[in-house]
């Protein structure tokens, strides 16, 4: 029998360390240590996850037969342009949501890629549907494109383990280059000429806060209290 | 010829008083489940276990039940599965609960090694009721692998058929008055930590002579329980002031109490209500004696029939109140989560749980080395303890969600401390570096 000299309790033939305070146990009398069995099996269960596929399921079928109800009846009494517009929105909302569900594994890049060409996809139903004023080529698909770039960027960066104040600096820097990049087009599209006002206000906003994360990257005291303060 | 089969299938109850309110507690992470394990002399054979798993289901009609859900409220069927499953232990005791699962059995059943546990949802029962099933399972499981073992103390005779009084709900029996209780309980201070993943929680089981124990309770005038809910508070009290906090929160106890010893009832479904005890820190410096007195006093205060009587009225209310009956049962469900995730555990630092002593017939001590009680995790309390006293030892585990330490390190080695010699085993080990 072994005793833990730092708490004082009896400790199991099997253990190794204290379970108390991790006091490493070194008992030259007993030798059959590793032949004891421990109190507890090594094994974990962690319970499955609710079954993605029926979750799929049954999110489909809650879009579809909306959007079914909705095409029958414009087709008899309205015939309103408008609903390609609605009813590809909810495929989109599908393709983004519901989708990933279906994979295993999703590869990151491939699911982004499907995403923006979908988003793209859905753009140019304005465009074949005679509501573009041009703003689609000029302002919508740049951006689009652009989005795409920063997102794979980002996924690229992640492939490497990083801290959560890392992550959180690098999506508010995303974030602040993405409104750079939406207020310099559209400014130049619709008033015609450039105008910078709200991206300076949000760069503001967003160095403070990229500080924040940097020191709070650096300081482990704070970054415990926050931990154990705002736990979920 | 008529099936006279069917209508015993279709057989159903109501949840107790008590068991109304869990469901609508359950969480993916969360279920109000507790443990009763066993360490034989030897090992566990799965195959007897089964065996005596279904000679012992029949005769209680209570346990041998799976939840379903009525319009407005919950209601426990009789399961036409067969028998719960006997599944290989793992090291995370006490998971949630899913009515599908485990064949819809509330009770799940483990072996490891020389152990046997059973695993009790608290809708179907309470410690009582739950130690009578598992020393029943034990006897019939020690009788098929060749051991002569009577009935008598918490063994009950298989070969009887149940009586109807074993499933009453004793709270609606009993409860006749017309005044409430009123529970006065303050936020608690709690001894947060890094919490360890969901499904997961620490769980760390202390045996102590039971003599030891009760020598030291005797010196300051308090019971066993008190005693320990005592050190739990003097504990959480002293982490709290490590902490430096500017202004100190509540530090209390649960205590659910077994009133059966108050009502004359044979029911093996829930009858326990739940004492708190709080000390305010703010009031000044405690000492050990002070706290322990205190408690001792209050409960000494509110344990009599006519405050027990008055605390079931308050919670029959639930039950009784027309508004409450005609919600629909989700909705009911939603508003007790979000209450207990909001309220709960916030009232209280800790819990202790002590089921006593557990008796067994002399012929079947010899093949039982230890018993334990073992409480499932909590949502934020660091300690939810279990005791159960069984051959003069005492278990006392200590379930905890953080992954720090610090409070059964400062509770079992207070113990020590204070002259009373404790064999630690844990599940940290394995839950540090488990396989999943």
């Amino acid at each position: 029998m072994s005793y833990c000299v730092n708490c004082g309790v009896e400790l199991e033939k099997a253990s190794r360390a204290c379970p108390l305070c991790d006091t490493p146990v070194i008992n030259p009398r007993e030798k059959t240590v590793s032949e004891e069995k421990p109190a507890y099996p090594e094994k974990l269960t962690i319970p499955k996850s609710t079954n993605n596929l029926y979750l799929c399921f049954v999110f489909s079928l809650m879009i579809l037969i909306p959007n079914l109800v909705v095409i029958i009846i414009n087709a008899v009494f309205f015939d309103n342009p408008v609903i390609k517009y609605v009813v590809g929105g909810f495929a989109l909302a599908w393709l983004w949501f519901l989708f990933p569900l279906l994979w295993k594994k999703p590869i990151p890049a491939v699911l982004v890629a499907i995403d923006f060409v979908a988003l793209i996809a859905y753009f140019y139903l304005f465009r074949f549907g005679g509501d573009d004023t041009g703003w689609v080529y000029s302002v919508a698909i740049p951006i689009v494109i652009f989005l795409w770039a920063v997102v794979n960027a980002f996924l690229f960066w992640l492939r490497k383990k990083r801290s959560k104040s890392a992550i959180a600096v690098a999506v508010l820097a995303a974030i602040n280059i993405m409104t750079f990049v939406s207020e310099i087009t559209m400014s130049v599209f619709f008033a015609k000429k450039l105008q910078i006002v709200v991206s300076l206000v949000m760069t503001a906003c967003c160095i403070s806060l990229m500080v924040f994360f940097i020191v709070l990257d650096k300081s482990k005291r704070m970054k415990a209290w926050l931990e154990k303060k705002f736990f979920i | 010829m008529k099936n006279k089969t069917k209508p015993a299938n279709k057989t159903w109850f109501k949840l107790d008083n008590a068991a109304k309110v869990f469901p609508g507690q359950n969480t993916s992470s969360y279920s109000n489940v507790y443990r009763l394990s066993a360490t034989l002399k030897e090992k566990v054979e799965p195959a007897l276990l089964e065996q005596a798993l279904e000679k012992t289901m029949s005769r209680f009609p209570s346990f041998d039940v799976r939840m379903r859900n009525g319009f407005f409220w919950h209601y426990l069927e009789k399961n036409p599965n067969g028998v719960p499953p006997v599944m290989p232990d793992s090291a995370n005791p006490c998971l949630r609960v899913k009515w599908k699962e485990n064949r819809g059995y509330l009770i799940r059943i483990f072996y490891y090694e020389n152990r046997i546990a059973v695993e009790f949802y608290h809708v179907i029962t309470d410690g009582f009721g739950a130690s009578r099933f598992f020393m029943t399972l034990l006897a019939v499981y020690l009788r098929l692998t060749g051991k002569e073992i009577p009935c008598g103390d918490a063994v009950l005779d298989i070969d009887e058929k149940p009586h109807e009084s074993e499933k009453e709900d004793a709270y609606l029996k009993f409860v006749k008055s017309k005044a409430k209780w009123n529970r006065i309980e303050k936020f608690a201070y709690q001894a947060k930590d890094k919490r360890l993943p969901k499904h997961v929680a620490n769980v760390t089981t202390g045996y102590m002579p039971v003599d030891a124990l009760k020598q030291k309770a005797k010196e300051q005038g308090v019971t066993i329980t008190e005693y320990v809910a005592g050190l739990l508070v003097w504990v959480m009290y002293n982490l709290q002031k490590q902490e430096k906090y500017d202004r100190e929160k509540y530090v209390g106890v649960q205590i659910p109490v077994n009133v059966r010893q108050f009502f004359d009832t044979d029911t093996l479904r829930n009858f326990m209500l739940c004492y708190s005890f709080q000390i305010n820190p703010k009031m000044g410096e405690y000492t050990f004696e002070e706290i322990l007195k205190q408690l001792s006093l209050y409960l000494r205060y509110i344990n009599n029939e006519k405050t027990l009587q008055a605390m079931m009225y308050g919670n029959a209310g639930f039950e009784k109140n027309p508004l409450m009956r005609v919600i629909p049962s989700f909705i009911k469900d939603f508003g007790i989560n979000v209450l207990y995730k909001f309220v709960g555990e916030k009232s209280t630092s800790s819990l202790i749980s002590n089921i006593g002593v557990i008796k067994a017939p002399k012929e079947m001590e010899q093949y039982i080395d230890r018993i334990a009680l073992v409480l499932g995790r909590g949502m934020v309390n660091a300690a939810r303890c279990g005791a159960v006293s069984y051959n003069g030892t005492l278990a006392l585990s200590v379930t905890n969600i953080y992954d720090s330490t610090r409070v059964q390190r400062e509770l079992f080695t207070t113990l020590v401390k204070l002259g009373i010699p404790v064999k630690i085993e844990s599940n940290r080990s394995a839950i540090s570096g488990g396989e999943v």
